[in-house]
């Protein structure tokens, strides 16, 4: 038994995932601390995830997949990650003139929406089409904080290859 | 029944209709020769085994249920299984087809009564919330489960959400942005909204769901009816 309490092979698939989630972390955190606007940090955060679930479509197929499978402490695990995520979307908040109009839970659909779009693009094999759907996962995640007529210009962004 | 699910179920509040016969309202057949038609034995049995299926897996999760965890649940034989399932995940697809076809109708109804698109949105994810914030297992079975399952459920599962997708294409006339929105926008807000009400029910708090409305509803409309629109009317009643 782990420490939160999950059978021998569940914490076998725990240890991997979080080694695979502490890289993502790292290299998407990485992405967002550099100088800039807090748009063009979700843009490069946005990249930095794509690239990594692109490299290796086993490890990305195990990460964002097969956790649903793997009982209710992976699950806590993908969730925390998520929840890591949300608050890289929240900080958009400090775009509004009244950041309390937008609630944190706003973050979490958004960050909840991008895994699962992610989820479905994997299991239907098309993550190595990423950049085409990049811009519309930037615009649900900046929509909330730009508004929607601001964040439609995130579709006019042209795929890099 | 599981004890989480039990303790769970007295929490409730309000407990919408429900689509599975609970076991205190499905009597055990008493052993020998009862004198009951067949038709009627058979679908007692039928909805005993689903409503173990629904205890055990909200105890246990999908993967870890066996079908020997479900006959002793129900009190009825290997065979007696047998004879209405081809095997677990035939079950499951019962169980499930039944609740995900409920909350479908629900929300269906709910929206029915309103003219105006915006209100059809949120009447029916008031409802959907208001049904699975009242039978936490349920949920479980709905929002969680088919995920973990993969396979055939899973994809089923994948069918049933595009019921949502529908009402909310429905609102692209109300857009009036210069540039039409994306193909994905229903499919994304969607996965968002069903990723939200897992990550709650993950979390053990499937009783406070209702709580999400008003930021469903927000986030929902805003690409269709643009932030200020959408804010004002997540907090109407």
């Amino acid at each position: 038994m782990s420490d939160d309490g999950a059978p021998a092979e569940e914490e076998r698939f725990l240890t991997a995932y979080d080694e695979i989630a502490a890289e993502l972390c790292d290299r998407v955190r990485r992405a967002y601390d550099v100088p800039g606007s807090w748009h063009d940090r979700i843009w490069a955060a946005g990249w930095a995830a794509m690239r990594f679930l692109q490299e290796d479509p086993a490890r990305a197929r195990f990460f964002v997949v097969e956790v649903h499978g793997a009982g209710s402490c992976a699950q806590a695990h993908r969730d925390r990650i998520l929840q890591g995520f949300a608050e890289l979307l929240d900080a958009g908040r400090a775009m509004l003139e009244d950041p309390a109009s937008v609630s944190r839970c706003t973050a979490e659909i958004i960050a909840g929406a991008i895994h699962g779009t992610l989820l479905t693009k994997i299991q239907n094999g098309c993550v190595d089409r990423g950049e085409d759907f990049l811009p519309e996962l930037v615009y649900m995640a900046t929509m909330p904080y730009l508004g929607p007529r601001a964040a439609e210009d995130e579709l006019l962004v042209q795929p890099l290859r | 029944m599981a004890k989480g699910a039990a303790k769970s179920r007295r929490k409730a509040k309000a407990k919408p209709p429900l689509p599975v016969e609970q076991p205190s309202s499905t009597p055990r057949l008493p052993a020998g020769r009862h004198g009951l038609p067949r038709e009627f034995i058979a679908q007692n049995q039928r909805e005993r085994i689903i409503t173990a299926l629904v205890d055990t897996v909200a105890e246990r999760g999908y993967n870890n249920t066996t079908v020997a965890n479900i006959t002793k649940a129900a009190s009825v034989s290997r065979r007696t299984f047998y004879e209405h399932f081809a095997d677990k995940e035939a079950c499951f697809l019962a169980a499930y087809e039944m609740v995900a076809d409920h909350i479908r109708d629900s929300m269906q109804a709910a929206a029915g009564a309103f003219e105006e698109w915006p209100q059809k949105v949120r009447a029916a994810l008031a409802t959907m919330l208001h049904f699975l914030a009242g039978e936490p297992a349920l949920a479980r079975l709905c929002m969680i489960e088919p995920v973990a399952a993969g396979g055939e459920v899973a994809a089923r599962h994948r069918v049933s959400i595009q019921g949502f997708v529908e009402i909310l294409k429905a609102g692209r006339p109300e857009h009036s942005g210069e540039r039409p929105l994306p193909e994905a926008t229903e499919e994304t807000l969607v996965g968002g909204i069903v990723s939200l009400i897992a990550m709650e029910i993950n979390a053990g708090r499937a009783e406070k769901l209702e709580k999400l409305l008003p930021d469903l509803v927000e986030l929902t409309l805003a690409p269709y009816l643009g932030a200020e629109a959408a804010a004002r009317l997540s907090r109407s009643s």
